[in-house]
């Protein structure tokens, strides 16, 4: 076998940042994230987020399927585990996604380079660069939270990095 | 006498002096012109070589219809082949160089070729140079095809920035109609995107000095503030290439010769074309001799670019627009005859370049001949987009006619000739009002074909394909218009057919005495022009080509010197400490097997089922019976497909009476997600199972061998680790450092091993304490290699490499739930087939090879019979040196192998033969004492 | 580049999808005997159809497994819809 590690640049640093170009880039650490999935889930989480809705709070839920939330902020008042009263399957997703924030005015010329992302959806879930992310705004317009799958985080990384570096072209 | 910088005029900035080469000699222009209108502007006439004959050519027209000057051009370190000089900006330090023509355009020694022309006619590469043998003149033609060559080494770094976006309105084409269309819209209150391919706005309307009684600038920037002013966005030097499924449109803009371009992926909600026309080339004798020139383009160069194409022009053309041409191209000081040949066919006189014209009788003293047999309206977008086009023989030219309701037509492009209806049918259309009737009445006169002449008459310029082509196809029955394309080349050049398409169906149809609209119409594909390939290079380049799964440790993993490669679509370490891989592995195998390997198995897929229907699902999805898994118990299963072949291989694990954990193998969690979801939503009903992929919240490190126990004993995880309370294949709940941790005995080596399982923020620190309490027992980390061998050495597969796409479950000694199970499962009708009960079937074995034997080739076959009856009946699909057992180790695929066991078997691979002997896949610890301590 | 609609998600790219089936195949009772022809056809036999087409597609971001009718000549989505409870067996 061919010892490849120099092919791969090594995982970034928590707290590295992209700042430049009217964009900024930086990975937020996640207290809790949980899945909650189940037949009435969106129901009773009816404040839950789509897209291009705007999100906000230290913790609020995403509508990730027809049958699936994504609790962030917070832990969920169930232990992991289906629950057969509520009819709710949980687990804990913690660790399972890096999320990463993306603000600035270029904000979405960076994010309009790995997606087409006009249309408005009641999930948050697409692929951004190729990856399964979920997208959505934080806070305000120019600002915008992606959640990927912790094995990704350093590709979605570097594939951001790329879309920076080129927003300044005409 | 040849063209000349005119006075005054153009859009060019004439206090701005760029410097370039042209076939080594040195030249200059200004910014805003082309690499065309520079030459002309300095008096050069031939600007290239064609294809087949190396006939001298100079430029057709004024853009992207020029289908004769492709220059390779190198500027600073960037070379680029084949750019067509009329659509290419000048800039400083460009060094161009004609194609096709050695060693230059003017002088080309091939130019030999055009007196053998008439071996040289259509299909002739499927009649001549075929005796002796076709192959001995194959390489020399090859080599002569082609026309720009590429230099130097990849751009290694080169891509295209690519985006997508969307808008209510996309107006394609910057002249007069698509401007005005485009203001009216956006004050309307449309979200307008304009595109136009030029740096300048204006298509055409520079050919004239006033548009709608105003100064053509004054009022192109008008509509350009109103645009911008409504919100409205203007992108130039960009192309619409092409319209794609579902109303997606590719726009491609260019930055400059030394940057990529960029593509743009545009989505409208409506499209308005307004692309323009072009004309249509006249075909008579010597039609491509330096000089004969498109009048649309000679105003062109007169107006855009401030350049006199020559000096005494005689004008074939009679169309609504062609009066206005000459008009313009008198008061830019050309001398000029119009001449109407009627029935006579007329013929360019000169070689080199136009000496004169000849009309039956009549000879015309010009340098140039500028000819147009009508506008043509440029339609591929409408095309590309499924709209039909419908003949208008009034204005002798292809017009678009019903067409998806999104995309609209407006001005030349839609045979709207006239700038007042133009203008009046852009602020109509892009209001969605009526389209209004057009005032003035544009008609072009009819040019049918003569044919049966000696003469050489050019259809399509850049295949060098004559009248003469298209009567031999017809002779030799090509009738159809596709077939006719493709036997004479006719349209397959690299500008598709843009100047000969229409030339080569009036051939056809005087040919067939038929009406051009009879004969058909062609297929127009995208790109509408030709595009760099780099523009489909967008992200997806180096380490994101093909991106792999990365380990929360893989900090720790590198800074124990771990060679890191692809396993199943992670990056996991081989091996560690750097150095000779088979060395450092059989060395981590050593000491797994003496005192304990530790291992990242993060990657192991933890896919969670739950709900009241999770243990009838589960119990479907395996081969094997999971109903009966206890709760805390954990049982090895395979995954089949519906034809019966072995999917996957692992083990799945039960939490409580509504919950599993699926721990499939690493490589293929993607793809067990996927087949549960499936039959999760398609089969079974959804709101009483679902499935969590949890693999990523859940780092693994695995502790096997001897002393896996006293190393997890030292980490304190608050589980009884004895073998009489923690069995093989049981799992137990623990904690550390404050977090959960669970704990499962699963065995991929055949020693004891504990997978402990733990959340990502204690990954770091459970990895290290594991590390370090294996340090004082000589235990460490071990690789993928390592690991490869142990579990070799107990006959464990790999799933991909110890199975194909054909092997089932009882082909691996797993046979009873085909026999017993009576649920139903996947794959389970497969196991029932006529080829499932073969005898014959490959089975997996293990191999021995004689005392002091190198180890058996991986991929060798397995051989019976000899001579005529020799036949490969298997082949090794796992092969090492076993450290452990101090000899080589194998697992094959062998028809009919477990029936074999014990007997010889010949090996064969590359031309070498070996002999084996079948033997049990298990060669370690066979009873399981190790595995069971 | 197609757009389809996912039930739930709405319209997106196409390549957020993957083309599980034909529809309307039903799994054969495998508790039961099965012919060689009947699992020959459930596993292998396609309609291919010139024109409209049923068929089930799959949504990777959300994982939904719908029902599409579009017609394979225009490329044209007629229309979607989720295959949950009314069309399991």
């Amino acid at each position: 076998m061919r010892d490849d590690r120099s092919n791969w640049t090594p995982i970034r640093k928590h707290e590295a940042q992209i700042d430049g170009h009217g964009v900024k880039v930086g990975q937020i650490s996640a207290e809790h994230q949980v899945l909650i999935s189940g037949p009435t889930v969106c129901a009773a989480f009816p404040d839950s987020f789509g897209w291009p809705d705007i999100a906000a709070g230290p913790f609020y839920t995403l509508f990730v399927r027809r049958d699936r939330v994504l609790l962030v902020g917070a832990a969920h008042s169930e232990p992991e585990g289906w629950h057969s009263e509520t009819g709710r399957a949980v687990s804990d997703a913690t660790g399972a996604y890096e999320v990463f924030e993306v603000s600035g005015k270029n904000a979405r010329s960076v994010l309009d380079q790995g997606g087409e992302l006009h249309a408005p959806s009641n999930s948050v879930a697409r692929l951004l660069f190729g990856f399964g992310v979920f997208l959505y705004r934080y806070e305000s317009e120019d600002r915008y939270r992606i959640h990927v799958a912790r094995a990704h985080g350093q590709a979605l990384w570097q594939s951001l990095e790329g879309a920076c570096n080129a927003v300044d072209a005409p | 006498m040849t063209g000349f910088r005119l006075g005054t005029g153009g859009r060019i900035d004439r206090s701005r002096v760029l410097n370039f080469t042209f076939d080594g000699t040195r030249y200059s222009g200004h910014p805003g012109d082309t690499l065309a209108s520079a030459l002309i502007a300095n008096g050069v006439r031939i600007m290239g070589r064609s294809f087949k004959y190396h006939r001298p050519r100079s430029v057709w027209s004024a853009w992207f219809d020029d289908p004769n000057a492709i220059f390779n051009i190198r500027l600073g370190d960037v070379h680029r082949p084949n750019c067509p000089a009329a659509t290419t900006l000048l800039e400083d330090g460009m060094h161009a160089r004609a194609v096709n023509s050695f060693p230059s355009a003017a002088r080309d020694i091939k130019s030999v070729l055009d007196l053998g022309h008439r071996f040289l006619s259509a299909g002739f590469y499927y009649k001549m140079f075929m005796w002796p043998d076709w192959h001995l003149f194959e390489p020399t033609i090859r080599k002569m095809a082609g026309l720009g060559a590429l230099e130097g080494g990849p751009l290694e770094d080169s891509h295209s920035t690519q985006r997508f976006d969307h808008c209510d309105l996309l107006v394609v084409g910057g002249g007069v109609a698509g401007l005005q269309a485009a203001a009216t819209a956006a004050e309307a209150g449309q979200s307008v995107v304009l595109v136009d391919d030029h740096a300048e706005l204006g298509g055409k309307a520079w050919q004239s000095p006033t548009v709608d009684g105003h100064p053509v600038a004054d009022w192109i920037a008008e509509q350009t503030k109103r645009i911008s002013a409504a919100g409205g966005r203007i992108l130039t030097r960009t192309t619409a290439f092409g319209i794609y499924d579902h109303a997606m449109v590719g726009l491609c803009t260019e930055h400059g010769f030394c940057e990529q371009p960029s593509l743009t992926r545009m989505r409208p909600e409506k499209l308005i074309m307004a692309t323009g026309a072009l004309d249509r080339p006249l075909t008579f004798a010597q039609n491509d001799v330096p000089g004969v020139m498109s009048l649309d383009g000679a105003a062109e160069f007169a107006g855009r670019y401030g350049v006199a194409v020559g000096r005494r022009a005689c004008v074939i053309a009679d169309h609504g627009l062609a009066e206005q041409q000459i008009s313009t191209l008198r008061d830019e000081g050309l001398d000029i005859d119009v001449v109407e040949p009627k029935d006579a066919l007329p013929k360019a006189m000169g070689r080199r370049a136009v000496t004169g014209l000849q009309v039956g009788p009549h000879h015309f003293t010009c340098d140039t001949v500028l000819t147009s047999a009508g506008l043509m309206p440029i339609v591929h977008l409408w095309r590309h987009a499924g709209g039909k086009l419908d003949w208008d023989s009034n204005a002798q030219a292809f017009v678009p006619a019903a067409g998806p309701a999104w995309i609209t037509a407006i001005g030349a492009a839609a045979g709207t000739f006239d700038l007042d209806d133009a203008l009046a049918e852009a602020t109509a259309v892009a209001t969605g009002a009526a389209r209004p009737r057009r005032k003035a009445d544009y008609c072009a006169r009819p040019r049918p074909a003569v044919l049966g002449t000696s003469q050489r008459q050019w259809i399509d310029f850049q295949h060098d394909v004559t009248l003469k082509d298209v009567e031999l196809a017809a002779r030799e029955n090509y009738v159809s218009v596709e077939h006719l394309k493709r036997y004479t080349t006719l349209g397959m050049a690299s500008d598709q057919g843009k100047t000969s398409n229409v030339a080569g169906l009036s051939a056809m149809a005087a040919l067939q005495g038929k009406e051009i609209p009879e004969v058909g119409t062609t297929t127009f594909r995208p790109p509408f022009v030709p595009v760099p390939l780099e523009l489909y290079r967008g992200h997806h380049r180096g380490e994101l080509f093909h991106p792999l799964k990365r380990l929360c440790l893989e900090p720790q993993h590198r800074a124990a010197d771990a060679a890191m490669g692809e396993y199943g679509g992670w990056l996991r370490p081989g091996w560690y400490g750097g150095g000779d891989a088979d060395q450092a592995a059989a060395r981590e195998v050593r000491m797994a097997r003496t005192t304990a390997g530790i291992f990242d198995a993060s990657p192991l897929g933890k896919i969670e089922v739950m709900g009241p229907d999770a243990e009838k699902f589960v119990n479907f999805i395996y081969y094997n019976t999971v109903a009966t898994l206890k709760p805390g118990h954990i049982r090895y299963g395979f995954m089949l497909t519906e034809s019966g072949a072995v999917y996957d291989d692992g083990v799945i694990a039960r939490l409580d009476e509504n919950r599993f954990v699926v721990s499939c193998s690493s490589s293929h969690v993607d793809g067990v997600v996927s087949l549960l979801e499936n039959w999760r939503q398609d089969g079974n009903d959804p709101d009483r199972i679902f499935v969590h992929d949890t693999t990523q919240n859940w780092p693994t490190v695995t502790v096997t061998g001897p002393k896996a126990r006293d190393i997890v004993a030292t980490l304190n995880l608050g589980i009884d680790l004895s073998p009489e309370q923690f069995k093989h294949m049981q799992f137990r709940a623990g904690q550390f450092q404050g977090a959960p941790v669970r704990v499962a005995r699963v065995s991929f080596t055949g020693d004891v091993s504990f997978e402990m399982s733990c959340p990502v923020a204690q990954a770091a620190a459970l990895w290290g304490a594991t590390i370090e309490a294996g340090a004082p027992m000589s235990a460490g980390a071990i690789g993928l290699e390592a690991l490869s061998i142990l579990r070799a050495e107990k006959g464990f597969l790999i799933i991909g490499k110890d199975t194909d796409g054909e092997t089932m479950p009882h082909d691996l000694g797993f046979g009873i739930p085909r026999l017993k199970k009576k649920a139903a499962f996947v794959g389970d009708r497969g196991l029932q087939t006529q080829k499932a009960n073969e005898t014959n079937r490959r089975q997996l074995v293990g191999l021995a090879v004689p005392e002091g034997a190198a180890m058996l080739p991986c991929g060798a076959h397995l051989v019976s019979g000899s001579g005529e009856t020799r036949r490969s009946v298997g082949f090794v699909t796992s092969s090492y040196d076993s450290p452990t057992l101090n000899r080589p180790i194998a697992l094959a695929l062998l028809s009919q192998g477990l029936a074999t066991e014990g007997n010889a078997i010949d090996v064969y691979h590359l031309g070498e033969k070996r002999r084996a002997r079948v033997v049990p896949t298990c060669q370690f610890d066979p009873e399981g004492e190790r595995l069971n301590a | 580049m197609q757009r389809f609609p996912c039930p739930f998600c709405g319209l997106r790219d196409e390549r957020e999808f993957h083309f599980s089936a034909e529809a309307g195949k039903t799994r054969p009772d495998t508790t039961q005997d099965v012919s060689e022809t009947e699992w020959r056809d459930y596993l292998y036999a396609q309609a291919n159809p010139v024109g409209v087409s049923e068929e089930i597609w799959v949504h990777i971001p959300c994982r939904e497994v719908f029902l599409m009718k579009r017609n394979t000549v225009t490329m044209e989505v007629l229309s979607s819809r989720a295959l949950r409870k009314e069309h399991t067996p």
